[in-house]
């Protein structure tokens, strides 16, 4: 795993120990970025959109858009 | 199940007697009047001053029932079941503000605050968040029927009463002057009080005044027993009045201001409604309160009791007194509720015989009950 990976997934855990849904909104969407495939970028962004709704992240829309135009979700 | 007889119940007020034992200590008959009493009526569950503002959100258990009580983006008052569509998790474990979506702690299905289902992560694998056996229309939130009247949050769970103003039509018309905004008093006026006895004695301490003048000495040295009177609105609700109430005042003569135009009877009238089954009312030209009667069992409630205003800004010092003077008199009625609850342990107790002049409203809601339960006996038998 790469450094800056190995930070990020560290940075996730926290995040999930604090409760903190708006934060991993973030990190789930920055992991998602960092994968070059459909299908595990489809998997984290949903990660991501999900805490995006809950904690109601500025986030949310683009990811819902990101979703959708890989018919992942309605 | 053995049924119970409720035939001695139905009679007029001076040959009746009141409900059996097993009414207030058999589990199976609890269970019984748990459909009858509460889940086929309008009960009361909490008050709309519990979830101010949007996204407010408490999770209650109502006879074993798990509900979610919130107030949507939109700020209307919902009453949600509290369990997943997915598994039958339960979605919110303690009172929280929700921010956006309500989601499942277990496989993360979100929920808006309307109870629209608005996302279901992974349900057709991995990152893929559709499935065509997935319908998100057909899998919202159930949520309970529910409507506001004075505050209070009523509930018909079988979803099978009449409309709530059909239902209660009544009451509000009784207290149509009335009709106006209601302002809680906050967290000084608010308070719970844990009794050992079944809802059904608090209801029927509370609706009569002929024990006033010996549980009630403070209250009845200014509000005489002969300045009470009995109201009786058979099928729905019964409870007591008086001709003599007299405002609360601070020390320099303060006093809360009045509902507005309210007419000359309210000078000094007050009354005192229990609007079946489970919340006690009462209403005063500068104040009103609320009494949800919570059963926790066959032998065990919780009194969740609520204080109003006229306006949003009173006197916090007179606002306390008032909530003291009220917690008082309803410590007072809790010896005799228990006690009541002790002596049907009596085996040989038949339900009592009620006085004709002082125990109407008290029999007019042993009539409602028996009336209730006897409709659900005759339903039940004509499915079979
Ligand atoms: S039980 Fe709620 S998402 Fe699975
Ligand atoms: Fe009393």
């Amino acid at each position: 795993m790469p450094q800056s990976e190995a930070k990020l997934q560290s940075e996730i855990l926290k995040a999930h120990k604090d409760n903190d849904y708006s934060r991993l909104c973030e990190l789930y969407a920055k992991a998602a970025q960092t994968r070059g495939d459909v299908n595990q970028a489809c998997f984290l962004a949903t990660q991501a959109y999900v805490f995006g709704l809950q904690s109601n992240h500025p986030l949310t829309e683009h990811l819902h858009s990101f979703l959708k135009n890989h018919g992942r979700e309605e | 199940m053995q049924k119970t007889d409720l035939t001695a119940v139905r009679q007029s007020v001076s040959l009746a007697k009141g409900l059996p034992n097993a009414h207030y200590i058999d589990p199976t008959v609890y269970q019984e009047e748990k459909h009858a009493l509460l889940f086929d009526q309008w009960a009361g569950l909490s008050v709309a001053a519990d979830v101010p503002t949007p996204g407010d959100a408490i999770p209650l258990t109502f006879l074993g029932l798990p509900l979610l009580l919130l107030r949507d983006r939109e700020g209307q008052v919902r009453v949600f079941q509290n369990t997943c569509r997915h598994r039958g998790m339960i979605l919110v474990e303690h009172p929280t503000k929700i921010e956006g979506a309500i989601r499942c702690p277990y496989h993360s299905w979100c929920y808006a605050t309307d109870g629209r289902l608005v996302s279901t992560p992974h349900v057709g694998g991995p990152g893929q968040n559709t499935h065509e056996d997935i319908k998100r229309s057909e899998l919202g939130l159930i949520e309970i029927r529910s409507h506001i009247w004075r505050d209070v949050v009523w509930i018909n769970v079988n979803n099978n009463a009449p409309e709530f103003p059909v239902a209660m039509a009544d009451a509000m018309e009784r207290w149509k002057e009335f009709e106006q905004p209601l302002f809680h008093g906050g967290e000084d006026s608010r308070f719970n009080l844990e009794v050992n006895c079944n809802w059904k004695l608090a209801v029927e301490n509370y609706c009569e005044s002929y024990h006033l003048p010996w549980v009630h000495p403070g209250l009845n040295s200014y509000s005489r027993l002969e300045d009470h009177y009995n109201i009786e609105k058979p099928g729905t609700y019964s409870g007591q009045g008086t001709l003599v109430y007299r405002q609360l005042a601070d020390d320099s003569g303060g006093v809360f201001p009045d509902f507005a135009n309210l007419s000359s009877q309210w000078d000094s009238a007050a009354e005192y409604l229990a609007i079946y089954p489970n919340v006690l009312l009462g209403t005063h030209r500068d104040h009103a309160f609320a009494i949800i009667l919570v059963p926790e069992g066959p032998e065990a409630t919780i009194e969740k009791i609520h204080l109003y205003y006229p306006v949003a800004d009173t006197d916090p010092h007179l606002r306390q007194k008032n909530t003291t003077q009220w917690k008082l008199v309803f410590e007072e009625d809790v010896f005799v509720v228990e006690g009541m609850q002790r002596g049907r342990h009596g085996l040989a107790f038949d339900g009592g015989k009620f006085s004709p002049a002082m125990d109407g409203p008290t029999h007019c809601f042993h009539d409602w009950a028996a009336q209730q339960i006897e409709t659900k006996r005759q339903a039940r038998h004509a499915a079979e």
